[in-house]
């Protein structure tokens, strides 16, 4: 069933255009910047971008920055509105139901799906700006001959190779995970209609109203709980040591929309009525 | 029946949720007592060694005042900040930002400043008697040290104790008995076994909330290795001299400091600042410092658009910006340039300070 669901998900010219263009904007940014040696001053602009002009290397994480507020949201509601929505409005819904699978090995499939497909979106946007950052930029001053040299982390000190891969591997397992969060909300609001665009709307008028409401010093109580809060707690991985306070918080909050939002789309589809 | 089994599922969903909201919101009970006065003392007798991450929370309401954005977004925004203290002689405290960090290093008698935005190390040798707020002044057992020690003569009180980063922390309020200062009550609430400070709360005067707390969110009381930072290669590394600050300030050609202002006598420092001076004892004490005439201009042209009120002098012109916490005052028309005045004091104080000024040298 999840292979089935996985090789249905690799299918779709939509996915594969959501990775095309989360990975096309990074090397815009890291084309204009080439061309135009203007990064932005220090402590403006997105995080790393002010450092990317001098190492390349560093140019995934600056691409990550880039990326998790808005697009990648975007293409997590998208796809994870389509699961269960995509195929009601499409009439293929009852069918799938018709054979001998539980509706919770359904979700679980779809589940796993738009996990896969964030885990990837993040890997590609990872190895495409490695690949367009050491191009565009080189390997920094620290570069031995012909391969990557030391990348200074946050605090000044210099970063090994190896530790860079920790790191970048932690930053793209933990992005992956709020973006499954995204992705599990999508799923249950895909359960609720069969218009997959209402569902994706769904899932970014969460975003915009988490985004709008976690400056606000009133929200203070909730903020630690709004899904969008922790999204950028991954910068702290690029310290020395790592700060792992808010990574740690970051991951159990979303795990828990995880939970509650996967539990809540099997309360509901469970038992619904499925007509088309 | 299908009705119940949808009930079912959703309760046990709803069941779920609350549980993990009550994990998340459950602390435990803190049940630490210490005597107030005790707890004051033995934090003006030294902090212990200790390394830790704190979130400071700043609702001053400051408008932005040209040139000093970073010293005003200490106090109007959350400053994330991660310590390592071994010593007066020897901490570490960074500023974390979403774009970067700014370090601060003391060690042997010099500071070392990493900024990751700018990349840059910066070496400054010496120290002045004075100098703007920075990101580390706000680190909840640093805050509390400075206060404190502000406020000695101050009547302090017990206050209930509460669970801080995992500690049953016994609490202390300092009332400032001074009717011209702004601050009503400084809230301290610390390890009692090792006095550490763990959590600061500064709210004004008939204020309820607090303005401006800081609260350590983890911490352990261990030593760390402070070492020498060095700049990364393609780095830059500067050297500074703090005195090099007094030749900035002879630049502007500012007027010695009044030796009284606004009922305040001037306070001796040592290896003073050409024109700076700080007025009064403690927390209603206040600070004058020369500006460049742009500087001046800009905070009192923006001043109205901020809140503030324009005051008539006798020469120049004059505004002041007030918070129920902080008063900056700004006067142009002095010497060359102008001067910039705050402190935590009743805007009225400011104001007669702003007038007592002399003006332009004829």
């Amino acid at each position: 069933m999840i292979l089935v669901e996985l090789r249905l998900m690799l299918r779709k010219r939509r996915v594969w255009l959501c990775w095309l263009l989360l990975c096309a904007l990074p090397t815009l940014v890291a084309v204009l910047l080439a061309t135009t040696r203007l990064a932005p001053p220090p402590g403006r602009g997105g995080a790393f971008l002010s450092a990317v002009v001098s190492n390349g290397q560093i140019f995934p994480a600056a691409a990550l920055a880039l990326v998790v507020p808005v697009f990648l949201p975007i293409t997590v509601a998208i796809v994870a509105g389509d699961t269960i929505a995509g195929e009601s409005s499409a009439g293929t819904l009852r069918y799938l139901l018709v054979r001998p699978v539980g509706r919770l090995r359904l979700l679980v499939a779809k589940l796993v799906s738009v996990a896969v497909f964030v885990l990837l979106a993040v890997l590609f946007v990872t190895v495409v700006s490695y690949a367009v950052g050491v191009v565009a930029f080189g390997f920094g001053p620290d570069a031995s001959l012909g391969g990557g040299g030391a990348i200074p982390s946050l605090s000044g000190v210099e970063l090994s190779p190896a530790d860079v891969v920790f790191r970048t591997a932690t930053t793209v397992g933990y992005l992956a995970l709020c973006m499954l969060a995204l992705g599990a909300v999508g799923l249950l609001f895909s359960t609720l209609t069969d218009s997959p665009l209402a569902a994706a709307l769904g899932v970014l008028a969460l975003v915009v109203a988490s985004a709008a409401v976690q400056p606000l010093d009133a929200a203070a109580a909730i903020e630690p709980f709004l899904p969008t809060a922790h999204w950028l707690a991954w910068i702290d991985l690029f310290r020395d040591p790592i700060l792992w306070a808010d990574v740690r918080e970051g991951a159990l909050v979303q795990l828990g929309y995880v939970v509650v939002a996967f539990g809540a789309a099997w309360a509901n589809f469970s038992t619904k009525d499925v007509t088309t | 029946m299908g009705d119940s089994r949808v009930t079912r599922r959703w309760v046990l969903v709803g069941a779920g949720t609350a549980v993990l909201l009550g994990a998340a919101a459950v602390t435990l009970p803190a049940t630490a007592s210490a005597d107030p006065e005790d707890l004051r003392t033995r934090i003006l007798a030294g902090l212990p060694p200790h390394v830790g991450y704190a979130e400071s929370t700043g609702r001053l309401g400051l408008p932005e005042i040209a040139a000093l954005e970073q010293v005003t977004a200490l106090f109007t925004s959350v400053t994330r900040l991660r310590t390592r203290y071994a010593g007066p002689e020897a901490w570490r405290v960074d500023e974390l930002t979403p774009a970067g960090e700014r370090d601060t290093y003391r060690l042997g008698g010099r500071e070392y400043v990493w900024d990751f935005g700018a990349n840059q190390l910066t070496v400054v040798s010496g120290e002045t008697p004075v100098r703007l707020p920075r990101a580390a002044d706000l680190v909840p057992s640093e805050l509390a040290r400075r206060l404190t020690s502000l406020t000695r003569a101050d009547p302090v009180s017990a206050l209930p104790a509460r669970r801080v980063a995992g500690f049953d922390a016994a609490g202390l309020r300092i009332t400032p008995a001074d009717p011209d200062t702004t601050v009503g009550r400084i809230d301290v609430w610390c390890d009692p076994a090792s006095a550490l400070p763990l959590r600061v709360e500064v709210a004004a005067r008939g204020a309820d909330q607090a303005l401006l707390f800081t609260e350590f969110r983890e911490v352990s009381l261990s030593t760390p290795e402070i070492t020498v930072p060095t700049a990364p290669p393609g780095a830059g590394e500067v050297t500074a001299e703090a005195a090099d600050l007094a030749g900035a300030l002879r630049q502007l050609d500012a007027a010695p400091p009044p030796p009284r202002l606004a009922g305040r006598d001037l306070v001796p420092l040592a290896g003073g600042l050409p024109g700076v001076g700080v007025y009064g004892a403690g927390v209603s004490g206040f600070v004058l410092v020369p500006a460049s005439r742009g500087i001046a201009d800009r905070v009192i042209d923006g001043a109205p658009a901020a809140g503030g009120t324009v005051v008539d002098v006798p020469v120049g012109r004059a505004a002041i910006l007030t918070t129920p916490l902080l008063s900056v005052a700004a006067r142009g028309g002095i010497r060359r340039g102008g001067v910039l005045v705050a402190g935590t004091v009743a805007p009225a104080v400011l104001d007669q300070a702003l007038r007592e000024l002399p003006g332009r040298r004829p």
